[in-house]
């Protein structure tokens, strides 16, 4: 059974995290498609950057560089493989930077949903 | 609010993440640099100026550079997701960080979860019975003998299984209520289904297994077990066929060739956490094997 959301392009944590809440909590703005797409696209390189600095904090040495090699070529099986090499609990610890990201930029739009009311 | 008003949340959410954004980019580049110099540096097609922009997504406007990383470069699209995500999500924050036994409480909230999202009656106790743990490390066991004289070539006809699953191996000794089917002949589907799909769990170490050995033993004999791998969401309906692993392991459980293989459990150690809970089905109505998120 599947549902129709905004999803990322695919990385090695595409299977963790959406922007589905970003999406539903800019519902109210009353954002064109288009400016909603494009706030979607600055959100998800957020995304991307807290992941990619919460992957390499989790990797030592010359596996920061491997690790690097395969998200650049799309390798996402064995970046993510190579990152429960070195942390155990891998997708517990990018879910909790990702949390707490998303829930900032929601904090975002509250803020501007406040000032509408 | 006029149509300036909502120009006004566009522009001033734009603004604000853009700063963030090269604030993220910032501070990743300086905790980072050594491993991303490197990455810069031995690219031929990524010239010095792209620096900055190298593990960006290619989101601001602006900054739709040839020269970011082709993994990032593809563009966001509506697209169908698995409902595992929702699963995984479900179950983050419910988890202790450290593998150890869930209290009675998380027991409760998880197995609550899992009947909701995958169906079934879930329960971490049944008929008054308990597991030691239901949150525990899983280790790859090797096939079991199914009948007298059952081999690696019986077990594996089919070329693409034989593949995956002949380096595993066959257990010497047999599984822990003995052979599965008397003959080849005797087999049953239902017979193959447990084989191939079974995971060995520390009954012996069941509160109150002492008491009762032998009900217990009848308790646990082919019981079904919802096994969950909390991280991709993956799940099987799996059997208690063996007893193990030992204590001194550190493993909680095993699993079979096949269970290990479609949790996505088969790493370098080949053991990682997962979740493991009874399923209540007194009319044996629940198919042994793979089962997904409703």
């Amino acid at each position: 059974m599947t549902k129709k959301i905004y999803f990322m392009k695919k990385q090695f944590y595409s299977h963790l995290i959406t922007l589905e809440v970003i999406r539903v909590e800019m519902n109210e703005l009353h954002l064109s498609e288009k400016e909603k797409e494009e706030l979607l696209k600055l959100a998800e390189s957020h995304v991307h950057h807290v992941m990619l600095d919460e992957a390499l904090s989790r990797i030592k040495g010359d596996d920061k560089k491997i690790f690097l090699q395969h998200v650049h070529l799309a390798e996402h099986d064995k970046a993510l493989a190579l990152l429960r090499k070195h942390s155990q609990n891998i997708e517990m610890h990018l879910l909790h930077a990702a949390h707490v990201l998303l829930e900032e930029l929601r904090d975002d739009i509250r803020e501007l949903k406040k000032n509408k009311e | 609010m006029s149509q300036n008003g909502y120009a006004q949340h566009y522009d001033y959410l734009k603004n604000k993440w853009t700063d963030k954004e090269q604030q993220l980019n910032k501070k990743l580049w300086k905790k980072h640099k050594e491993a991303l110099d490197w990455f810069v540096h031995q690219s031929k097609h990524i010239t010095a100026s792209s620096l900055g922009s190298l593990i960006l997504l290619t989101a601001t406007p602006g900054l739709q550079s040839a020269t970011v990383l082709p993994a990032v470069r593809q563009t966001s699209q509506f697209a169908q997701i698995d409902h595992s995500t929702f699963l995984i999500s479900d179950l983050y924050g419910k988890l202790p960080s450290n593998i150890v036994p869930l209290s009675q409480e998380q027991k409760e909230r998880i197995a609550a979860i899992l009947s909701n999202r995958f169906g079934l009656p879930v329960r971490s106790e049944l008929q008054g019975v308990q597991l030691n743990t239901n949150y525990g490390l899983i280790g790859e066991e090797q096939h079991l003998a199914r009948y007298p004289g059952d081999t690696m070539n019986s077990q594996l006809p089919i070329a693409d299984d034989a593949a995956k699953y002949w380096s595993s191996g066959m257990a010497p000794g047999l599984g822990a209520w003995g052979y599965f089917a008397s003959s080849s002949a005797t087999m049953t589907d239902t017979d193959v289904a447990r084989e191939k799909w079974y995971i060995a769990v520390q009954t012996f170490l069941s509160p109150g297994y002492y008491t009762n050995v032998a009900q217990y033993n009848a308790f646990f004999k082919y019981r079904k077990i919802l096994v969950v791998n909390p991280q991709n969401g993956k799940a099987v309906v799996s059997d208690i066929a063996d007893a193990g692993p030992s204590e001194w392991t550190g493993k909680s459980l095993g699993g079979s060739p096949e269970v290990m293989s479609y949790l996505e459990r088969v790493d370098g150690a080949a053991k990682g956490p997962v979740l493991y809970f009874f399923i209540d089905d007194p009319n044996d109505t629940v198919p042994l094997g793979p089962i997904s998120v409703k």
